[in-house]
């Protein structure tokens, strides 16, 4: 497995992880759920760029016919990446620790809270069909770092006895 | 540096992205004459839902609950939308 696979394995599965945790603030407190859902942003941009040809390649040829097949991932994480900003946007404006924290007020409106909600209802359906759109990359990943490959020495008996049919 | 303009580039669009959403909220609330909790006179009102403070620890429900739905969503397309093109034969002409 090569490192930068390794890489994104990690910080895919370690982001997973955090997203569970942030999706409950009353587990966690309101200060834990604002600061890691900081980091969590901050791990999705370093996602994004781990992923970034993959995403220039498709936005290059994406109406292209052979682009058929990934367009409807496009445009899935296209719309995980719009209510995760969404998610930021109304969390920021309904925020109690990080907000005051920066010395900021912001005007607070209760559209924002049911925003909060309905961006992370809707972010957690998406993130369930990204998850699937992977799931073949994260079996393999997974396959291949905890089931032992096979030794090349397994192919030598067979070759051995080729070379006696044909002696 | 490469990596310097692709943050640029991903702040940038989110920025945008944010710019809009926040445009289209604010603009939607003034419009249907809402009232917003900084005009209220005085008081601190508490939310319909309670305001969650602290973390009152025990089991995480909602935690769970979203894992179930990313699990569900997650079988239902891997059961419904892919198998089908797996299990599909090529079929290929006889020559």
């Amino acid at each position: 497995m090569s490192k930068q696979n390794l890489t994104k394995l990690f910080l895919d599965l370690t982001a997973f992880v955090a997203l569970l945790i942030v999706s409950a603030p009353r587990f966690t407190g309101v200060a834990i759920h604002e600061w890691l859902a900081i980091a969590l942003s901050g791990a999705i941009v370093v996602h994004l760029l781990l992923n970034w040809n993959w995403i220039v390649q498709i936005t290059s040829r994406l109406f292209s016919k052979s682009a058929m097949n990934s367009r409807f991932g496009y445009f899935l994480n296209w719309g995980l990446f719009a209510s995760g900003i969404m998610i930021m946007l109304s969390g920021l404006m309904i925020s109690k620790t990080v907000v005051p924290f920066l010395g900021l007020s912001l005007p607070q409106d209760m559209s924002w809270k049911s925003l909060h909600e309905l961006s992370t209802n809707i972010t957690m359906v998406l993130m369930g069909l990204h998850v699937a759109l992977h799931w073949n990359w994260i079996t393999s990943m997974f396959k291949r770092l905890f089931v032992p490959r096979q030794s090349p020495q397994v192919a030598a008996p067979a070759f051995n006895t080729l070379q006696r049919k044909d002696a | 540096m490469k990596t310097i303009f692709r943050i640029i580039v991903i702040l940038v669009v989110t920025t945008l992205v944010g710019g809009l959403f926040y445009g289209a909220v604010t603009s939607g609330s003034s419009s249907t004459g809402q009232t917003s909790m900084s005009e209220r006179p005085t008081g601190d009102f508490p939310r319909p839902d309670g305001d969650h403070e602290e973390g009152s620890g025990g089991f995480p429900v909602e935690s769970i609950k979203n894992l179930a739905i990313i699990s569900i969503i997650c079988a239902v397309y891997l059961n419904i939308f892919k198998k089908p093109a797996i299990i599909k034969p090529i079929l290929k002409p006889i020559s």
